[in-house]
């Protein structure tokens, strides 16, 4: 259907990929509930590269899950492109997980008992039946291999999580996130947990992927220094978009397209 | 396919689920080992206690017996139904009585059951000429000696006189010997062999196997008293040993004597009556039927027609309640071992939470994650299952070389020979039985896995990843 980018009536302007409308979120416990998010709008374009800032508690982590499906909030939507996702049945919200979202935590959240490159093969073993894997190994593989290599991994295929530094479990992390070379990649303070040099390199290669793949990235952060080598920077404050702090215009041009030939992680379009 | 590589993952790296195949795998090996010496002991024990029955025996209610014994055969070869069925029939007469012989100068006397037969009718109704010691009369059974008894009989100098004691003052003159039945030439009889043996703890062989110590000879001459048929008068004969009767049950081995019918009949005067007609059957499953027309036919007799079976009623229905407690108890170890298995996944499922929110993370669907844990608890099911059924398998065909390795090391017998009179612990492993137990523990150990599995996959995504 739609390949990226689309004419709108209001001239080439790329759709939102991703959109959160009015959203809301409580959380009850024992009787106490907590407003999280007080009714959000936001929405990512294609191709953006987005950080979200905001105090500790002011609900990042809630919004992220929520756009990434891995929860649903109390009111309000979320699409993708012209998709409604939040209200899809299971199913099809672990497929959209599995295909075209990928996710970096802060505590990297690999499986302790597999390989690096067992690791950053398990959403296409997830994808994959016992049926359909004999014949999609080879060449599951032989991509696993080349996007380690391509953290710079290419030496710690087959080691597991315990034995590897931090910057390395997160750039297998990574590497996992897009192997199924999904559309949007929902990173969580990917360096919270880094030194500033293992830091730097891993948004060095979110930039990379970014501008080179058009991988669509959005950011939880709390280093402002990182957040302003994003697009965009979003704040949330006291469970809404801070519109006070929002930049006019976002740091780079909104209307940039992929580099030519590397539409790997072109949004592809909805159904 | 993710499932697959993880339960493998989580078998291999996990050594609780070690743990759980051991538990399940002891758990399989008890119940297969106990099942089959069981099934052993019980099949041996059957077949022992069928032994010296008939299929079907027409009894007298008294040790009077009852009268014609031929004449009663007759009719029953007339019937053309019976005729079908039955294929050998034997009068036998059946009395209490007492053994006396001297062993080392002391007298010993014992309480039998003396049975009066014709051995080679005995020997057509089944249980009997096979338990003869003597591997010649178990092809053609009789009561006669062989050459050395008949020399060990001829080399006993005149039997001494045994030596009653005194109820009376011993100043009065004893009373005189038993009527010495001189010139006649004693009977056979055959004995069993608990009678004339005895096991000596102290006769062992080098690798243990006990000995037994022989009391009687064959040629031995001993007394049997008992009772005439109608006034209950006491009446004794002189008896010589031809052999013995082993069929391993030691209710019999110690207690039954045989010796010819007819002699039997003039000892207790009651020619021509007989205690009970043995009745072989050519399908022991026509035994109903077969019962309900002797019953028909002899309904004016004071006989008492039943199977061995209803004779044997209360010990059989014994056995098979004690089988069916067995295994109830015995998969109550099973379920214990599930218990284990729910505690232990539930510990894996809680260690494992983060991970399943990052499969689930990956796209990984509820029915996923359950089937990890479903799987999980099947492979250790299986593996439990299969290595115990080796296990099991292993420990009955060599529980006899267990037996002594044990009861050795213990010095104790664990398999008291004596008491049951088999040489070897019987087994008898039962194909259906052993799958059936790892049908058993595979389905408790899915089913044990089900509430964790569950429990996994109800975990919301996020609380899990969130999760310390
Ligand atoms: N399951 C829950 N039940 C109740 N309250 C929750 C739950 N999860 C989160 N919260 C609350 O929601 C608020 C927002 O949490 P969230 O993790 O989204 O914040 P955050 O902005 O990501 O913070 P941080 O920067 O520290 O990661 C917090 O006050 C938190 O206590
Ligand atoms: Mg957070």
């Amino acid at each position: 259907m739609q390949t990226g980018y689309i004419e709108t009536t209001s001239g080439v302007v790329p759709p939102p990929i991703l959109r959160a409308e009015n959203v809301r979120k409580t959380y009850r416990r024992n009787g106490i509930s907590t407003e999280v998010l007080k009714g959000v709008d936001f929405s990512v374009n294609h191709g953006e590269f987005v950080s979200i800032v905001g105090a500790s508690g002011s609900g990042k982590s809630t919004l992220l899950h929520l756009m990434g499906t891995l929860d649903s909030p109390d009111a309000g939507a979320i699409w993708l492109g012209d998709r409604r996702i939040d209200n899809l049945p299971g199913r099809e919200r672990d497929k959209l997980r599995n295909g075209r979202f990928g996710f970096i935590f802060q505590f990297y959240h690999l499986l302790p008992e597999l390989t690096a490159v067992e690791n950053v093969l398990a959403p296409e073993l997830v994808a994959s039946s016992v049926w359909q894997w004999p014949f999609r190994k080879k060449a599951a593989t032989r991509r696993a291999e080349e996007l380690l290599e391509r953290v710079g991994l290419g030496h710690r295929k087959h080691h597991r999580p315990r034995e590897m530094s931090g910057g390395e479990m997160q750039r297998t992390a990574i590497a996992r996130a897009i192997m199924t070379r999904p559309g949007i990649l929902f990173a969580d303070e990917p360096t919270g947990n880094l030194d500033e040099a293992a830091g730097a390199e891993i948004m060095a290669l979110l930039r990379e992927l970014n501008r080179a793949d058009g991988l669509t990235v959005l950011m939880v952060t709390h280093n402002m220094e990182m957040a302003n080598t994003t697009d965009r920077i979003v704040r949330l404050a006291s469970g809404r978009i801070d519109p006070t702090r929002q930049p006019v215009q976002p740091v780079h041009s909104l209307s940039r397209p992929p580099e030519s030939g590397r539409m790997e992680y072109a949004y592809r379009g909805v159904g | 396919m993710y499932k697959l590589v993880l339960c493998w993952r989580y078998l291999k790296t996990r050594y609780l689920a070690l743990v759980c195949v051991i538990s399940v795998m002891l758990g399989v090996a008890t119940l297969i080992v106990v099942n089959s010496v069981m099934g052993g002991f019980s099949a041996k024990l059957r077949d022992r206690l069928h032994g010296l029955l008939s299929d079907v025996m027409i009894e007298a209610y008294d040790y009077d017996g009852f009268a014609d014994p031929a004449g009663k055969m007759e009719m029953i070869r007339k019937d053309p139904y019976l005729a079908s069925q039955v294929v050998a029939m034997a009068p036998t007469l059946e009395i209490f009585a007492m053994l006396q012989f001297s062993y080392r100068d002391m007298p010993i006397t014992k309480p039998i059951r003396l049975v009066g037969i014709d051995p080679a009718d005995r020997a057509k109704v089944g249980g009997f000429a096979e338990h003869l010691v003597d591997p010649k009369r178990k092809a053609n059974p009789t009561f006669e000696l062989d050459e050395a008894a008949r020399t060990r009989m001829a080399q006993a100098k005149k039997p001494e006189p045994l030596v009653f004691q005194p109820i009376l003052n011993a100043d009065e003159p004893p009373p005189p010997d038993p009527v010495d039945s001189r010139p006649h030439e004693p009977v056979s009889a055959i004995l069993g062999y608990a009678i004339a043996h005895f096991r000596d703890r102290e006769a062992r062989d080098e690798d243990g196997t006990l000995h037994d110590r022989r009391t009687l000879q064959p040629g031995d001459e001993v007394v049997l008293t008992t009772v005439s048929s109608a006034k209950m008068a006491p009446v004794f004969d002189r008896f010589v040993i031809a052999d013995y009767f082993k069929s391993e049950m030691s209710e019999y081995d110690s207690q039954y004597v045989f010796v010819p019918l007819d002699h039997l009949q003039k000892l207790r005067t009651m020619e021509g009556k007989v205690t009970s007609i043995q009745i072989r059957l050519k399908d022991f499953d026509e035994a109903p039927k077969v019962v309900a027309r002797l019953k028909e036919m002899f309904r004016r007799q004071p006989v008492e027609v039943q199977t061995w079976e209803d004779k044997q009623g209360n010990v059989l229905a014994a056995i098979r309640t004690e089988k069916g407690i067995l295994n109830i108890l015995l998969f109550m170890i099973i379920g214990v071992a599930g218990f284990g298995i729910l505690a232990i996944f539930s510990m894996i499922v809680g260690e494992k939470t983060r991970d399943i929110g990052i499969l689930k993370s990956l796209g990984a669907s509820n029915w996923g994650v359950m089937q990890i844990f479903l799987g999980y608890g099947l492979l250790l099911g299986v593996v439990g299952g299969g290595l115990g059924s080796l296990l099991g398998l292993a420990i009955t065909t060599n529980i006899n070389e267990i037996e002594h390795l044990l009861a050795r090391a213990t010095g104790q017998d664990i398999f008291p020979r004596d008491v049951y009179y088999f040489d070897r612990i019987p087994t008898d492993i039962q194909p259906l039985a052993v799958l059936l137990v790892n049908v058993g523990a595979v389905a408790i150990a899915v089913l044990f896995s089900i509430l964790p599995a569950l429990r996994a996959s109800l975990l919301h995504p996020v609380r899990a990843l969130r999760f310390e």
